[in-house]
């Protein structure tokens, strides 16, 4: 067990490492560090309070007390966007989670368990093809009639969209590897489908669902800035990147250049979301990543000196390579 | 509306490649040396009582379950509040015999099966029901707003179409490796900027008054509006920019993964061959080879656009189709909002039933595998468009 979890962190190692020595790959983990830096900050400390208004400086441009300026209430512009990271953060991670779950879900019904040869997986798959067609901002329509103005609401629709678009994306490798021979040998061994499908199908698809899964981190930023002016996003009083961006809006006649501050932000850690699937995709597959191949599975056991229990059932991916150089040929 | 824009881009280069199109033939004729077998398959297919359906009648269907599906959707979601319009339209001082008249008065004392069909049948004749807000039938209503939502989402689409495609092109034909680079580089960020912040920093450009060359209105839209059709395509012009860029950097990006993939491809080997340089062999062949995979990725981020033109029309105080949404929205016009939304959902898809044939129509290895396995080519337009997807974030590092 202790060897798997040292493997883990030495492979995760080598894929940092690696992805801080291209130049994508760093932007993406710099900028997303100092997120979380921000956001850890914040939680501790901010220049005001929340809700703390400066009635005599109400719409005040930069100056030494507001660095960014005040918006109408007078709330501190900077203070707004510091514990809007977390707000921010928060929704990320929901979205991700959602729509990996959904994804996940949708892919069992493309793949099936008989690798996608099934009536009904067919007629899945023209369902998603229809509902892809419909927008994000539809979706959230619909859903705020019943929710009102809430994270729910950016989350439910976010992830709605991304996992049908997840289901597309990954379906033709997701069949290839329903259709492997090691799946055919695991199932003449008895192994259960949900098994069948974690250990084979899902590592097969890992790489494009990093990838789709940073993009939509970054696009759900997107639409949350969108949904949030709309008043249909996050609820009045809560920050957001999303909300100070709309506050801001207001300001333009006022202060235009005030403008730019969250809207560099939200871009900027987009442009890093977006960056940061393709480096992770590449510096995470063995085939790619020289580095990678060094430390194998054995090395982790013999540097385990008390690898007594030898019967951890976690394997290399094997099966990730195998199924790609099945693709390829 | 929405297969439009993609129409007069399409058919020129189909006009313009039918002369350069012997690589390409080289796989229908593979596939009609197989036909044989194809026969076997496809007779053996029969034994197993499969009926094989044309593609577009299968689409079709799918279309209308989706139309009916999403229909009871949207009239589910509306009913999911307590209270109906009739108590929104009593108000708070309403008597309960007041209200339970208005609810007899509009039907809405049925049951909601009821209630659902007559609505389904009401639409189906053209009655989109009477805006409680305002007072005026829907349908009117909405045909005004679609004056400016239309050609707003049209321009932005042109914009995003001009930009998408030439720079696609350029960003692999290009022979400096910094211009390929430059253009990667500018189509992430642009593509990763929040429409409202685009519109905001375009009118800090153009805008009147705030802008710093202050040519064009950043607020508002014509009263006389098509009347007056240059100050109304001024008014638009912003607008359409700030969207139409922000798209075009994504689809940039596809056309661009769409092309280096069938750069590796030999038809482009083959065309060089020919005597063509490997630019003119992007441009006429390879253009073509991805047409149905540009098409269908047309389609998704004009979806995807919508956010932004909902977004756009509000911060440019444009009286469109979103405005007019978003306010009955707020105002809790539930009648109004479910024919409305019910209309937006079946312009989109009708758009993706536009962009599916047209795909469908571009590929002639679909028609080939229309003919020898129903499960080929319902995956096959979306293994295509899929692939595209996933590669367009993926190649990012390829050049480097």
């Amino acid at each position: 067990m202790s060897s798997s979890i040292r493997l883990f962190i030495r492979r995760a190692g080598i894929i940092l490492r690696s992805m801080w020595h291209r130049v994508d790959g760093a932007y993406a983990l710099a900028v997303l560090m100092a997120w979380l830096v921000v956001c850890a900050v914040s939680v501790f400390w901010t220049p005001y309070g929340l809700l703390y208004s400066d009635a005599h400086n109400v719409w005040d441009g930069p100056s030494a007390a507001h660095p960014l300026g005040t918006d109408g209430a007078g709330h501190d512009l900077l203070t707004w966007l510091m514990k809007g990271s977390v707000t921010q953060l928060g929704i990320v991670v929901l979205v991700v989670a959602c729509t990996t779950v959904l994804g996940l879900l949708g892919v069992w019904a493309s793949v099936g368990s008989h690798a996608g040869a099934g009536r009904g997986s067919r007629i899945w798959m023209v369902c998603v093809d229809t509902l892809i067609a419909v927008p994000t901002v539809l979706v959230a329509m619909l859903v705020s009639v019943p929710l009102g103005s809430s994270i729910a609401v950016i989350v439910i629709a976010c992830s709605f969209a991304y996992a049908l678009s997840m289901v597309r994306v990954t379906r033709p490798v997701a069949q290839l590897a329903a259709a492997s021979p090691y799946v055919a040998a695991s199932r003449s061994y008895g192994v259960g489908e949900g098994r069948i499908f974690f250990s084979h199908v899902v590592p097969a698809i890992a790489p494009m669902m990093a990838v789709q899964l940073s993009m939509s981190a970054g696009t759900a930023i997107l639409a949350e800035s969108g949904l949030t002016y709309l008043g249909i996003g996050v609820p009045a009083g809560v920050p957001s990147w999303g909300r100070s961006l709309a506050t801001c809006a207001k300001l333009i006649t006022v202060h235009p250049l005030t403008v730019i501050w969250p809207g560099l932000i939200i871009t900027a850690v987009v442009v890093a979301l977006n960056l940061l699937g393709d480096a992770l995709r590449d510096c995470a597959d063995p085939l790619v990543n020289a580095d990678l191949r060094r430390v194998s599975y054995a090395d982790a056991v013999a540097a385990d000196d008390q690898a007594a229990d030898g019967q951890a059932d976690d394997r290399p991916d094997g099966h990730d390579v195998s199924a790609r150089i099945e693709e390829a040929s | 509306m929405t297969g439009q824009p993609a129409q007069p881009a399409q058919p020129a280069q189909m006009a313009r490649r039918a002369d350069v199109a012997e690589p390409q033939s080289a796989e229908p004729r593979s596939a009609r040396a197989q036909s044989p077998q194809a026969q076997t398959r496809r007779a053996r297919a029969h034994t197993r009582a499969h009926v094989r359906v044309p593609y577009v009648v299968r689409r079709l269907a799918a279309f209308i379950v989706a139309a009916l599906v999403q229909s009871a959707v949207i009239f589910a979601f509306l009913r999911m509040l307590p209270g109906d319009a009739a108590m929104v339209l009593g108000g708070t001082t309403a008597t309960p015999e007041q209200t339970a008249r208005l609810r007899a008065q509009m039907g809405l004392d049925r049951p909601y099966p009821v209630q659902y069909l007559s609505w389904l049948s009401d639409v189906l004749h053209g009655n989109l029901g009477v805006s409680q807000l305002s007072g005026k039938a829907v349908g009117t209503q909405v045909g005004v707003r679609m004056e400016v939502t239309l050609p707003l989402a049209v321009l932005g689409l042109a914009v995003a179409l001009a930009i998408g495609i030439p720079l696609g092109v350029l960003a692999v034909t290009a022979r400096s490796a910094k211009l390929r680079r430059a253009l990667q580089v500018c189509a992430i960020v642009a593509g990763s900027i929040p429409a409202l912040w685009g519109g905001l920093l375009l009118v800090l450009i153009f805008g009147k008054g705030v802008g710093l060359l202050g040519v064009l209105p950043s607020q508002g839209f014509p009263s006389g509006g098509w009347r007056a059709p240059g100050r109304a395509l001024a008014s638009l012009a912003l607008p359409a920019l700030s969207i139409g860029i922000i798209t075009g950097a994504q689809l940039l990006r596809y056309v661009r993964s769409a092309l280096v993939d069938v750069c590796d491809t030999d038809y482009i080997a083959q065309a060089m061959v020919a005597g063509m340089t490997r630019a003119q062999a992007v441009r006429r062949v390879g253009l073509r080879l991805a047409a149905p995979q540009i098409v269908s990725v047309a389609g998704i981020a004009f979806a995807s656009m919508m956010t932004g033109v909902v977004v756009v029309e509000n911060l440019f105080a444009l009286p469109g189709f979103a405005t007019l949404l978003m306010n009955d929205l707020k105002g809790r016009d539930f009648l109004a909002v479910q024919s409305e939304l019910l209309l937006l959902s079946l312009l989109f898809l009708v758009m993706g039933l536009v962009v599916d044939m047209l795909h469908h129509a571009l590929d002639p290895r679909l028609k080939d595998a229309a003919g020898v396995g129903a499960d080929a080519d319902g995956g096959a337009a979306t293994v295509a468009s899929a692939a595209v997807v996933s590669s367009a974030a993926t190649s990012e590092g390829d050049e480097a």
